[in-house]
């Protein structure tokens, strides 16, 4: 005789007796321990096949939709986030690039300073600042070439996000107009 | 308007795609609620944070998904945070004052079992004291068995599909609702002094 039927047997048989293998049928066939627990299952289980959702507060969900129309939808929250960014950059790079001082200009300030205003008996001094700024000025030559270049191409992302999402709002607005006619009819 | 005609409304903000989906769902997302936080006051109150919840999300809602099963998630999740950040909800269970509900409900129960010669189960579960007897015995169980029970029944929804709203395995759940049935039982039993269920 094989082992009793498990919860899961259990659970298994009553959602689809159809499928029951032939070894738990013959189990259940000739165990009265068995078809009694699937008995008890079984009778539950008509009874919970009714049940019926707990009605709540019907005020409640007037106020909950009053709530919900005032706060401004998800993308809208997105799209002022993109505008934000895209203002901040542009804000960044210009404040970077309009200065009169560019990184090469400052550079080039610097090693004017170390070669008149360290005294010339420290020369191992001297000699460091002077390499420094010798090897920053040109790198920060092709870092202002850089920035200048960026400047353009983050420009140009700016700008086709701003389209983007011009697009995207009007299109938005055009269904949306759509589907409320939709809706009222 | 099916689900996906729903979605793709409520995607675009549109309001009264929302209301529909409000109507639609509010007295499912609430008993759901209702079975994790077992009051009425607070289970309205996540039922709110989890409309909330999906009227800022909708967008990242996948259309390869069930609509039903994410919304179930979020409200098992939103129940779930609000007793870990609450435990004093996690009273234990049934309350004293109960008791008196439950004379009540054994007069309605001496009356329905009076029935069950004449009336086939289906017409005695419609009884609308059936519900009320149903439900109170629900929340006296653990509450993982009676969100399993509720998501399996009143929502309709496979195992498979319950898994992934509470993610536990496939046999846990099996489990749950093995035992979920037999505590039930047990509770109507001894709370109707009776041998036997219709
Ligand atoms: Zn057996």
């Amino acid at each position: 005789m094989t082992s009793h039927l498990s919860e899961k047997d259990m659970v298994d048989i009553i959602e689809s007796p159809d499928l029951v293998s032939y070894e738990l049928r013959q189990h259940l066939d000739t165990c009265q321990v068995c078809q009694n627990a699937l008995d008890t299952q079984q009778k539950m289980h008509n009874m919970l096949y009714h049940l019926q959702v707990q009605p709540s507060n019907k005020n409640y969900a007037a106020i909950l939709a009053k709530k919900l129309r005032q706060i401004p939808a998800a993308w809208l929250q997105d799209s002022v986030v993109y505008l934000a960014i895209g203002l901040l950059l542009i804000i960044g790079i210009y404040l970077i690039t309009s200065g009169q001082q560019t990184g090469t200009d400052f550079w080039r300030m610097q090693s004017l300073k170390t070669t008149t205003e360290i005294q010339p008996n420290n020369r191992v001094l001297k000699t460091i600042a002077t390499n420094i700024s010798q090897v920053m000025h040109p790198l920060l030559s092709w870092l202002d070439a850089y920035i200048q270049l960026k400047l353009n191409s983050v420009t140009l992302i700016v700008f086709s996000m701003i389209s983007l999402l011009f697009y995207y709002t009007i299109d938005r607005l055009i269904i949306r107009k759509k589907l409320e006619l939709t809706f009222r009819q | 308007m099916n689900e996906q005609e729903l979605i793709a409304a409520m995607k675009i903000g549109d309001k009264y795609a929302f209301d529909q989906f409000i109507n639609d769902y509010r007295d499912y997302i609430f008993t759901l609620s209702m079975r994790v936080i077992k009051k009425k006051e607070l289970a309205e109150e996540i039922t709110q944070d989890v409309f909330l919840k999906i009227y800022q999300n909708i967008e990242t809602f996948k259309q390869a998904s069930k609509l039903s099963t994410w919304i179930y998630s979020i409200t098992y999740r939103t129940a779930l945070n609000y007793l870990q950040q609450n435990p004093q909800q996690l009273q234990p269970l049934p309350e004293p004052k109960d008791q008196s509900d439950w004379t009540e409900h054994k007069n309605a129960w001496k009356q329905i079992s009076a029935l069950q010669d004449s009336q086939a189960s289906e017409g005695l579960a419609e009884h609308v004291n059936i519900q009320h007897i149903l439900w109170k015995g629900i929340d006296q169980l653990p509450y993982v068995q009676g969100v399993v029970i509720t998501l399996y029944y009143l929502n309709q929804m496979k195992i498979k599909e319950i898994t992934d709203v509470i993610d536990l395995p496939v046999n846990t759940v099996k489990t749950h609702l093995f035992r979920g049935r037999k505590e039930l039982r047990r509770i109507l039993l001894t709370q109707f002094e009776t041998e036997d269920l219709i």
